[in-house]
């Protein structure tokens, strides 16, 4: 066999390699972007939750709500001037 | 012979070559025609077969409080779609998915069927359905049903923010309040993204970006949500005693201008829309006038310490009680006789006050008017906001200086008269109004000299010590500010049971952090003083917003003599007032 033919040999192999190679990473890039996709999905899922929360959180933070539980289910009043005690600092 | 067969031979090798090189013509030709001539068209045919350029939404920004807490959030919501030619032809599931959502079917089915019949491209199926509704309809198998994410605003705080917040359209696009007015801040920029798609949508792999998805950016307002709830119940529970008809509270910070609350009655809850119905949208303390009445009186006193004819000192005979300019009569609610500058606002003498008027340059005291704001709009950029109404001094018919130095023939708006108020507490440097959270003060205006700051700001004091102002006390704080009734004008003329009960004022008095206005219209339970029916409502706010900003108690003396007044407008002990105030 002469040179010529074995690079061409060789040159032939590595293209082989190279084409193996180009469907390979394409699968990777799939995957990759499946996962991307999926994750995508969890980040906006969430983001519904953490906004729901947070609209939950300040709704049920709402003084006027705090106000009625404390005055009706618990019998709470204002403390009144008589009932509380001002600390006042000196300078 | 030999040479005859090979000619034959050579003839059909021709015409065989010559063949196939025509059939290989004939396809590169087509080669040619689909891959060069056709290429364009081509390509757009594959491209519509897999690729999608889809949108990536993005959320409007939040409107938070002064504190962090959330006034505004948009919560991702679904809105359903489809074409209509592709949900016609299966009825049966389209009835299941209209049951499912609540629809009307037979309304959706018609949509559909008309909609095929035009050969529309996209039908609303439901529009802000809550995601784990639209999980449930897709299982039901319903084909071309597709899903859209949009946003829906949600307002915790509800009414008591409602016509400070505003709110935004279906669009998400804000319509009214400060939604509107920081729109463009708030809003989000919707992406998008191109993707490759197999037959049945889903993405095989993404292409790239094409314009990145921006979020709009939060707000923060300079807004109290504790304070605002204080305000809303206290300013709605005092126009529920009073039978009153409508209502508006300001509260502001008098070194930075910015609003700690606004509150209206009536009021309507933004996250239900048909809740919406005309003069409950208004954000009555921008969008309303009205005229001031006796809370302009220490302005008039301004204009004349200014002029340096007068003195706080300065003697003026209101006697007999009346006083007459033409035509028109200017009334006391008593002969109070000989009154210095200081007894005419504690004591809340039209006479006095018109005599003072009256020795002034009419030029000078409209150019100090002027100066404190009023007839100009405040520039707060909120939505709606109307200018009040102030003549020109070259036009003020003969009575009218008078009638200016009173309150009348002047109108204001609730933030305008706040703003003013904040300039007297202020040392005469009138803020700029701002409803944004601001840490460093914008720059304000110094619109009257310090001294006559101060020397007004004493007098005001004596309002609430000892004038008609008594029930807007504070314990333990010192208190300064007017009360005022003015008769609502109607067409024609004034209304003789009609009034707007006013209180404007500053606390604590030795060093002025906060200034509020409160205005109650017509009241018809039988008081109708400013100092009976808005003074107490000040009371009320006032000693929240001193607690809630922590602001130290400069008054511990008056802490014996007052009754508890925080818990409730409707327990308010009933303080006598000397006297009270009429205009």
């Amino acid at each position: 066999m002469t040179s010529t033919s074995l690079s061409a040999l060789a040159l032939t192999a590595l293209c082989f390699c190279s084409a193996l190679g180009v469907v390979f990473t394409t699968y990777l890039t799939r995957e990759a972007h499946a996962d991307i996709s999926s994750n995508r999905a969890v980040i906006d899922e969430l983001d519904v939750q953490w906004r729901q929360l947070q609209i939950e959180e300040s709704t049920f933070s709402q003084l006027g709500l705090i106000e009625r539980a404390a005055q009706k289910k618990l019998g709470m009043v204002y403390p009144g001037l008589a009932g509380s005690v001002m600390i006042v600092r000196k300078p | 012979m030999m040479t005859n067969n090979t000619m034959k031979w050579s003839l059909r090798r021709s015409l065989v070559l010559a063949g196939f090189a025509a059939l290989a013509l004939v396809l590169v030709g087509r080669a040619v025609h689909l891959q060069v001539l056709q290429a364009d068209i081509m390509r757009e045919k594959g491209a519509n077969r897999h690729l999608r350029t889809v949108d990536m939404p993005a959320h409007r920004g939040d409107l938070l409080d002064r504190s962090g807490d959330p006034l505004a959030v948009s919560t991702p919501i679904d809105s359903l779609w489809g074409v209509p030619e592709e949900l016609a032809s299966q009825p049966a599931l389209l009835r299941e998915v209209a049951d499912q959502l609540g629809v009307d079917s037979d309304v959706l089915i018609k949509r559909a069927n008309a909609g095929a019949a035009r050969g529309r491209e996209f039908m609303y199926v439901k529009r802000h359905v809550l995601p784990n509704a639209v999980a449930h309809v897709k299982e039901l198998g319903l084909k071309g049903l597709r899903v859209q994410r949009e946003y829906r605003r949600y307002y915790p705080s509800g009414s008591a923010t409602s016509h400070l917040v505003g709110f935004t359209g279906i669009d998400d696009k804000g319509r009214e309040g400060l939604e509107m007015a920081y729109d463009s801040w708030l809003a989000g920029e919707k992406g998008s993204r191109l993707l490759v798609q197999d037959r049945t949508g889903r993405e095989i792999t993404g292409l790239n970006v094409l314009k990145p998805a921006l979020a709009g950016k939060d707000l923060h307002l300079s807004v109290d949500r504790h304070l605002q709830y204080f305000a809303d119940k206290a300013l709605r529970e005092a126009i529920e005693v009073h039978d009153a008809e409508s209502g508006s509270i300001v509260v502001m910070d008098t070194h930075t201008g910015e609003v700690l609350s606004m509150a209206n009655y009536p009021a309507y809850n933004p996250n239900n829309m048909s809740d919406r119905s005309g003069g409950r949208q208004r954000n009555r303390a921008v969008t309303d006038v009205f005229e001031p009445g006796s809370t302009m009186k220490p302005f008039t006193v301004a204009a004349a310490l200014e002029s340096g004819k007068f003195t706080p000192q300065s003697l003026f005979n209101t006697s007999p009680g009346h006083y007459r300019i033409g035509k028109y009569q200017i009334n006391d609610f008593k002969n109070y006789g000989w009154l210095n500058v200081n007894g005419i606002v504690t004591k809340s003498s039209n006479v006095g006050i018109s005599k003072l008027a009256r020795q002034l340059d009419p030029e000078q005291m409209w150019s100090l008017l002027d100066s404190f704001g009023f007839g100009h709009p405040t520039d707060s950029e909120f939505p709606g906001e109307v200018a009040g109404y102030l003549n020109h001094s070259t036009q003020w018919h003969r009575s009218e200086q008078a009638s200016v130095s009173f309150g009348y023939g002047i109108s204001v708006t609730a933030l305008q008269l706040v703003r003013a108020y904040a300039a007297l507490a202020n040392d005469g440097m009138m803020p700029t109004v701002t409803f944004i959270r601001s840490d460093e003060p914008a720059q304000g205006r110094q619109v009257i000299d310090k001294s006559i700051a101060r020397d007004i700001r004493a007098m005001l004091e004596m309002v609430v010590t000892k004038g008609s102002g008594t029930r807007a006390q504070v314990p333990g704080y010192k208190v300064a500010g007017k009360t005022g009734t003015a008769h609502r004008s109607e067409s024609g003329g004034y209304a003789e049971d009609r009034y707007a009960s006013l209180f404007a004022g500053f606390a604590p008095a030795s060093n002025p952090r906060l200034a509020m206005v409160v205005v109650v219209h017509d009241p018809k339970a039988g008081e109708h003083f400013g100092g009976a029916v808005a003074a107490p409502v000040f009371a009320t706010v006032m000693s929240h917003a001193l607690r809630l900003m922590g602001i130290e108690p400069d008054n511990l003396d008056n802490l014996d003599q007052l009754d508890d007044r925080r818990a409730d407008v409707r327990s308010t002990p009933a303080i006598p007032s000397q006297e009270d105030d009429r205009s």
